[in-house]
């Protein structure tokens, strides 16, 4: 029939279109999101191997194995005073869970902080001690906050008191940091006295994060105050005086609003403020946009090609912590109750990614030292301590969504 | 996923009034029956939403934002377009299948955004963006509108879908 397309172009067209539409979807927009297939078991059996290799790895002063190339068998060198204080953190949520030999690697890693802490003795308020190294000219305040917030896991846990003078040290210092408007310091400079002007991505979460678990230690001492002027600061105004578009995926940040939920002056009908509340779920989207595109990579070149190569071990631990953590802060905030399921299946599908790229022992097996390789999560052949810190208290915070309850009171905070 | 967003999508990716265009020799009531072909075959799609996705392995957000972003290049691609050639009907009831329902009625982007949708429970607006993709479909080859009115409602239509494709893609990429 002139003027007409014929049938038979016109389904071929049809066909076509079909392939190329959906076709090209799978191949470049919904690839597979790989979350493995956790379980608490799997879990549990990964963070154990995270531990083992914490703790195979520790040297006789306390210090932990910074960086290490596992392909090659070699020891690169270097250290970090904020990493060493993040995995002793993650080594005493470690031994809250139970996992043999973490609290001893922790006191091991306290026992050589405590001999690298300076004393903080500023004229207009009561003096402290801040942890740094002897390689540092400032001291970066993230360490004190990360050791805090270790150091009051193990009080939680124990309910020795033997630091509880060292924790309040450590606050004094913190709250030194924290300035009227609620924004931290990134560093103080022992010569001058001076805090800098400098802000840290990480370390206003984590000075938040430690002194509202200190609050919730001991309640009725004013930790709750400078605590409180962080959160605000955070959750209001930081990415836009800080200079973070559209955000900054925070998990520190998730840890600390994951105490502040359950602080006893709280209303448990609605813990979180508005701007508190509009935060968190912005957060949460974040972090869930992360761990769906993170886990869509794997070693293939296709996906190398199309969603570059899996991040590092502490990338994806980050993502996986403060999803847990929003998890947390989801079961005990009632306005984020239609979140609750989505950022749980998120947080355990980072779980599972986690202990699918972790070198069990038979892939140890493969490199030049088993026992540096065991237990860790390699990028480019390479290992980094704070990788096995930050995939464990991923794994940890996992296990109670996988197992549907909520942890143990010192874990992670936040109660029904 | 909002309802509404979920109609305006559909019917951006159905484009109903493309039909008298492409088939202006069809019989309304054979058009009525390929159009609610689409809509049953949608609906049940949308059923198995999450299925299909869990099936894949993809999240419900993702799923969003490949619809949102297929919606979006329907539309825009039939705001751009010309008006294609019409079909040659195939004699008797079949015209109602192919190439009526298929591949003229039902567009893979609103496939992909019934599944998604679906998946997050939001069957109904699927349901309800098909029946009145089916009326709006009837309506036009019965009334024969002059072509400045039906290219009227096609580009409202397709730059309706492109809104409520990008409301999709962006909410898709900010979900939990």
């Amino acid at each position: 029939m002139l003027g007409r397309r014929p049938l038979r172009t016109v389904v071929l067209h049809g066909v076509l279109a079909w392939v190329v539409v959906l076709g090209g979807l799978r191949l470049l927009v919904v690839q597979p999101e790989r979350c493995g297939e956790p379980d608490p078991a799997s879990v549990r059996a990964a963070a154990e191997l995270a531990v083992g290799w914490l703790v195979r790895n520790q040297a006789a002063d306390g210090t932990y194995l910074y960086r290490f190339d596992v392909a090659a068998g070699t020891d690169l060198g270097g250290y970090n005073v904020v990493r060493h204080a993040g995995v002793i953190m993650s080594l005493e949520q470690a031994a809250t869970a139970g996992i043999d030999g973490a609290a001893e690697a922790a006191d091991r890693g306290t026992a050589w902080a405590i001999a690298q802490a300076v004393p903080f003795e500023p004229a207009a308020s009561a003096a402290g001690l801040a942890l740094t190294d002897d390689t540092r000219v400032v001291v970066p305040v993230g360490a004190s906050a990360l050791w805090l917030s270790g150091l009051v896991e193990r009080r939680l846990r124990t309910g020795d008191p033997v630091h509880d003078e060292l924790m309040r040290s450590l606050a004094r210092f913190l709250t030194a940091q924290v300035d009227a408007e609620g924004a931290v310091a990134e560093s103080w400079d022992p010569a001058t006295g001076e805090s800098s002007e400098k802000r840290s991505p990480f370390f206003t979460g984590e000075t938040m994060w430690a002194l509202a678990r200190l609050h919730r230690l001991f309640p009725g001492e004013g930790w709750d105050e400078p605590a409180q002027r962080i959160a605000t600061y955070t959750a209001t105004v930081r990415d836009e005086v800080e200079g973070y578009e559209p955000g900054l995926p925070d998990h520190w940040a998730a840890y600390g609003f994951a105490e502040v939920v359950a602080w006893p002056e709280r209303d448990p009908a609605a813990p979180l403020r508005p701007e508190e509340v509009a935060y968190a779920r912005r957060q949460m989207g974040f972090q869930s946009m992360q761990v769906r595109y993170e886990s869509q990579r794997t070693d293939g070149w296709f996906t190398h090609l199309t969603r570059g190569r899996p991040t590092l071990g502490a990338g994806a631990g980050t993502i996986g912590e403060a999803l847990g953590s929003w998890w947390l802060v989801a079961q005990a905030e009632p306005a984020l109750a239609e979140v609750r399921d989505d950022v749980g299946e998120r947080a355990v599908c980072m779980a599972g990614v986690l202990a699918d790229r972790q070198i069990d022992a038979d892939e140890a097996l493969a490199y030049p030292d088993p026992a540096r390789a065991e237990g860790a999560w390699l990028q480019f052949g390479v290992t980094q301590m704070d990788d096995q810190q930050h995939a464990l208290s991923a794994l940890l915070l996992a296990e109670p969504i996988l197992e549907g309850r909520m942890p143990q009171d010192p874990t992670g905070g936040g109660t029904p | 996923m909002n309802t509404g967003i979920v109609v305006l999508a559909l019917l951006g990716a159905l484009a109903p009034a493309r039909i008298p265009a492409l088939a202006p020799a069809a019989r309304a009531d054979l058009v009525a029956i390929g159009q609610a072909l689409v809509a049953v075959v949608l609906v049940a799609l949308a059923a198995a939403g999450g299925a299909i996705l869990d099936a894949l392995d993809v999240s419900d957000p993702n799923a969003a934002i490949a619809a949102g972003l297929v919606v979006v290049l329907t539309a825009v691609l039939d705001l751009v377009r010309r008006i294609p050639v019409p079909v040659e009907l195939p004699a008797g009831p079949v015209a109602a299948l192919v190439p009526l329902a298929w591949p003229l009625g039902l567009r893979p982007a609103a496939a992909v955004l019934a599944v998604a949708a679906g998946a997050d429970d939001v069957t109904a607006g699927v349901a309800a963006g098909a029946v009145v993709a089916v009326v709006l479909a009837v309506a036009m080859v019965a009334r024969r509108p002059s072509e400045p009115v039906r290219g009227g409602v096609q580009a409202l239509l397709a730059v309706l879908g492109v809104a409520a494709g990008i409301d999709l893609l962006v909410d898709g990429v900010l979900a939990v």
